[in-house]
């Protein structure tokens, strides 16, 4: 069986901080796995590593069965969880960087979408608010024919209304032989488009599971079950 | 937001699968899909229902089995010609929502009796 991705011994230091330490996990085309663990516990650096943003300090991480590298940046499409554009740039030279600089971006399929939640092309980028610039980036991201699509907090300051319609459209793009990791907080937005869940706690995995396996077993939502988790041990600090 | 729609409501805490069967053999039962007539794609009703693909492909394959939906080589699930089926399922749903409000009904305190008046009271209004 070939993995879409498949991260083995995963080592990642900031200084003395180790981040990341024996993170290992495979990724099966035609899922969607959502990335859940707190803040500051590693999911925007694991993200970063597998877009070739980051280099790691030990393991091994290939994707469609090639190193990470300049290679697989051309089969990865990645959203970032910060601002890509300056907020002079118009929304129609964001389109057209896309275009420039990736080959398998659908221009026409972009604009298609931008009309759906009416952003204007010719609207400045920092015109609009972060709701909707976060939108902006998750069409551009949506609208590359990827093998793996990484999504970092895709709905971290978008209305619920627009996190509903965005969750649709992310069903909508979906591929049969592309993958798609979300990395959240907000389960319960999207634990329902999920095939599986990759929890990270205390620099390692502490579970990757199906969503389906967690409800029959748990008889909890995920998000229930990510909350019991990750759970404030308000008196450990006694101990 | 115009094109888009609400999408199904599920309880989380039990797995999607077994209610997005329920849904779609109310879908049937109902008539909103009826005999012999096309069901949307795998893809459509993962949209409709904001569920998972995969999750949608496994409950349709287990109505696949149960004889309500079957599947035309090449040109998708289609609702069962079958018309006696779809009216037994239509009375096992039935049955279940009433055992449903019998069940509440007793814990409730009233008698048997008593559950049926209040149907047939619901029922003209």
């Amino acid at each position: 069986m070939s993995y879409t991705v498949e991260v083995k011994n995963l080592v990642k230091k900031y200084g003395s901080k180790t981040v990341l330490d024996g993170v290992s996990f495979q990724i099966r085309p035609g899922t969607i796995v959502g990335l859940a663990s707190p803040n500051g516990s590693g999911k925007t650096t694991i993200i970063k590593l597998i877009a070739d943003f980051l280099t790691l300090d030990g393991g091994e991480i290939t994707i469609d069965g090639q190193k990470v590298g300049p290679a697989t940046k051309a089969i990865v499409s990645y959203l970032p969880d910060h601002e890509l554009f300056s907020s002079d740039e118009k929304v129609c030279n964001a389109v057209k960087f896309y275009t420039d600089y990736h080959k398998d971006f659908d221009a026409e399929k972009c604009r298609k979408y931008l009309k759906t939640f009416k952003i204007g092309e010719n609207s400045k980028i920092g015109s609009l608010s972060k709701g909707i610039r976060e939108i902006l980036m998750l069409i551009l991201t949506l609208s590359r024919d990827a093998k793996l699509y990484l999504l970092d907090e895709p709905l971290a300051n978008v209305d619920p209304v627009n996190r509903e319609a965005i969750v649709t459209t992310i069903l909508k793009e979906f591929k049969e032989d592309a993958s798609v990791i979300i990395s959240t907080h907000l389960l319960n937005d999207v634990e329902n488009i999920l095939d599986e869940v990759l929890m990270i706690k205390e620099n390692k995995v502490f579970c990757h599971k199906s969503v389906e396996e967690i409800r029959e077993e748990t008889g909890r939502s995920l998000n229930d079950f990510f909350k019991e988790t990750f759970k404030v041990d308000w008196f450990g600090g006694d101990k | 937001m115009k094109g888009m729609t609400m999408s199904w409501s599920f309880d989380e805490s039990r797995p999607l699968f077994q209610q997005i069967v329920e849904r779609v053999t109310v879908d049937v039962v109902s008539g909103k899909y009826g005999a012999g007539d096309k069901l949307p794609s795998v893809r459509e009703y993962a949209v409709e229902a904001g569920v998972n693909p995969n999750t949608m492909q496994k409950a349709l394959s287990a109505l696949e089995e149960s004889g309500l939906i079957v599947t035309q080589r090449n040109s998708g699930r289609y609702v069962t010609e079958d018309s006696a089926l779809i009216a037994d399922y239509r009375k096992s749903a039935a049955l279940k929502a009433a055992q449903d409000y019998i069940a509440f009904a007793k814990s409730a305190g009233l008698t048997l009796e008593e559950a049926i008046e209040i149907i047939k009271e619901a029922g003209s209004k």
